[in-house]
């Protein structure tokens, strides 16, 4: 059984010297991996899906793991999960590539579709259809990271005639899916190296 | 989640996995689940029993939640 640990990015942990020193304890102890969730915001009240109090810090999780990335030398870098509709693909992918690059491949790419709708109100991220985004959403990531010339049509993201380097180290990136939801079994089982249950 | 959660989950993967190609290039599926609570050998036994291939403990978040999490999951999986 392999061995993570989760969240590197909140709480006591949202501090430069916390975050570092939990990343390299993880590393020295043998652990795998270190993992970063995301609320970009959380609803204040607290709703009962919210797992977190709207003053509860939480670090952006490919900023957290990029410190994480910088005290450490062997450790994976896993976000789990990135909310991937409330992304733009196009900005994630290079940030994921960054990463990546920077970590000299650690990255391990966790997403979900999230489910707390005040959470997309905010960010101005299409709630109603986070299933059918979150799908093109890995599409267009995909022809961007690993394709010889990024094209990609469709609902929500459309673009042609442009490239992004560097591509990343790992080809191909790790993916995780995460969430309970039988499209997240789906997704998980069609496109993804693994799958995350949290919660 | 529990052990009884990432077994239901498990299986909810192989039935979507009786739905949903795979493509080969992705080989076998690997399963991470943060347990609910503290681990414990009889946890960790429980969930590799389920299917789980990764534990990935929650730091309680307090200066020594890292520490705390670490050697409770180091001593869960010493016997696995």
């Amino acid at each position: 059984v392999l061995l993570g640990l989760v969240h590197v990015n909140m709480g006591a942990l949202s501090q430069p010297g916390a975050l570092a020193q939990a990343a390299r304890a993880a590393e020295a102890a043998g652990f795998d991996s270190v993992w970063a969730g995301e609320h970009v915001v959380l609803p204040d009240p607290q709703v009962p899906a919210s797992p977190m109090r709207p003053q509860d810090p939480a670090l952006d999780p490919l900023l957290a793991l990029t410190w994480a990335a910088a005290h450490t030398t062997t450790i994976a870098l896993a976000t789990g999960i990135v909310i991937l509709p409330q992304r733009n693909p196009v900005v994630l992918a290079k940030q994921a590539a960054t990463l990546d690059v920077l970590s000299g491949g650690r990255l391990m790419l966790g997403i979900g579709a999230g489910y707390l709708e005040p959470e997309f109100g905010a960010v101005g991220a299409n709630f109603a259809e986070r299933g059918a985004v979150t799908d093109e959403y890995l599409d267009a990531m995909a022809t961007l990271w690993y394709d010889e010339h990024p094209a990609y049509h469709g609902r929500f993201a459309d673009f042609a005639g442009i490239d992004a380097y560097p591509r990343p180290l790992q080809q191909p990136i790790p993916l995780i899916v995460g969430g309970h939801s039988a499209p997240a079994y789906r997704r998980a089982v069609g496109r993804a190296h693994g799958w995350y249950g949290f919660g | 989640v529990t052990p009884q959660q990432a077994a239901a989950s498990v299986a909810g993967l192989a039935a979507a996995a009786g739905r949903v190609p795979r493509p080969g290039e992705l080989g076998d599926l690997e399963i991470s689940v943060t347990p609910r609570g503290r681990l414990t050998p009889e946890l960790a036994t429980e969930f590799a029993q389920a299917g789980v291939h990764r534990l990935v403990p929650l730091a309680r978040p307090a200066p020594d939640g890292p520490a705390q999490a670490i050697e409770a999951a180091l001593v869960a999986i010493a016997g696995l």
